[in-house]
């Protein structure tokens, strides 16, 4: 894996997928960050996309990661609209695993 | 961290999670500002169009049936599976090459053993068993008879169309509960000196040192750690285990002889929501919870 970092003026966190390359960059207030990866892993389609996922997200950043958790809780589409308690929708487990993962 | 929600009002962990994270309806997308990862849950088309196009996103599986459109394969990186027959099912419907499997965890701060010395071993234990009361009724009705026969104190806690039959029939021999939240378990836990229930139900349980049986669509016996991989594979649910009923009074006396530390130790080895989050890449960069 190579890296390289060049001066850059944005300051927000971005990324830019680049498609057909073997460079995936990252800007940061202090510039870009230039990580090679394998081409195929860029698909996100192989055996290697978990790893991608894993090394982008874990390894690249300094703050906290711009998780975003999104979910369809309209008529409770997990338990096919059952489990309604007062006006809202009461899924124990899904429930928990979001609570789990958010904190 | 960021939650946008398609239903927001039938949502109800919309207030307390509102002190950890941003929160959107999701016809307010365009306000979310960068996104790195995303998590869909139940996605449906509208949602996943709504979402932030360059950023990469993971489907959760709860079920292992969930049947996703076409729009939502495409849209998903990947799709995660928490147990290895949702991995199996999903591999008939989903690329292979988008599947991952992690086995989820739980929150080892949050659920942790109580203060109190545990005391003396009690005659007759205070034992919960938590399900819900809808599907495989068969096999719930078969546990909770068999587990009335048990020197237990019994209480029962889930919802479903069973509940006022259960209320009917056996009210006057337990305490029937229908519903606590998720984020106040783990206070209710700390009343009961073994538990019975499935998958997430029994690692809560492990974790906070209490002993567990799993029964879930089967009955699967006692959980100790000498078998708890094999429970992990049908993530605890006791899935083409089918133990005998009959050994109920030795299984929760063989539970019982665990202790406090051996319960929370498998949890921990086996059940970290921490090795879950590593493992699907967001576990050192959440923000710390104040």
């Amino acid at each position: 894996m190579i890296c390289a970092v060049e001066a850059h003026p944005v300051s927000p966190f971005t990324k830019d997928r680049v498609s057909n390359s073997s460079f995936v960059s990252f800007q940061f207030s202090y510039g870009t960050l230039y990580i090679e990866v394998p081409a195929r892993a860029l698909s996100l389609g192989s055996p290697r996309a978990s790893m991608f996922f894993r090394q982008e997200t874990a390894a690249l950043k300094d703050g906290p990661m711009n998780l975003l958790y999104a979910l369809s809780a309209q008529g409770n589409p997990l338990y096919q609209g059952e489990f309604e308690l007062h006006g809202r929708y009461q899924t124990y487990g899904q429930h928990g695993f979001i609570y789990m993962t958010l904190l | 961290m960021t939650l946008l929600v398609e239903g927001l009002n039938g949502f109800p962990l919309t207030e307390p999670l509102r002190k950890y994270a941003r929160v959107f309806e999701m016809d307010e997308a365009s306000h979310l500002g960068p996104i790195d990862l995303i998590l869909v849950d139940e996605p449906t088309d509208k949602l996943v169009m709504s979402l932030p196009a360059e950023s990469p996103a993971i489907c959760v599986i709860h079920n292992k049936d969930s049947v996703y459109s076409r729009k939502v394969q495409d849209r998903c990186d990947q799709f995660l599976c928490m147990t290895e027959a949702a991995l199996e099912y999903q591999s008939t419907k989903i690329p292979p090459g988008k599947l991952i499997m992690v086995n989820h965890g739980v929150d080892l701060e949050r659920f942790k053993p109580s203060n109190d010395s545990g005391g003396t071993r009690k005659t007759r234990p205070k034992l919960l068993f938590y399900t819900r009361l809808n599907r495989r009724e068969a096999t719930m009705w078969r546990i909770l008879e068999r587990l009335l026969l048990c020197t237990v104190e019994l209480t029962m806690l889930g919802d479903g169309d069973a509940f006022w039959k259960i209320s009917d029939q056996y009210g006057r021999d337990l305490t029937l509960i229908n519903y606590i939240p998720c984020h106040s378990i783990h206070n209710f836990l700390h009343h009961f000196d073994i538990v019975a229930s499935a998958g997430r139900g029994v690692l809560e349980a492990l974790a906070c040192g209490l002993p567990a049986l799993c029964a879930g669509y089967e009955y699967g016996g006692p959980v100790l750690p000498n078998n708890i991989r094999r429970h992990m594979e049908v993530n605890i649910t006791g899935y083409r285990m089918a133990a005998d009923l009959a050994g109920m009074p030795e299984d929760i006396e063989m539970a019982m002889s665990l202790d406090r530390e051996t319960c929370r130790l498998m949890a921990s080895e086996h059940g970290s929501v921490d090795t879950f989050l590593d493992r699907i890449g967001i576990g050192e960069k959440r923000p710390a919870v104040a």
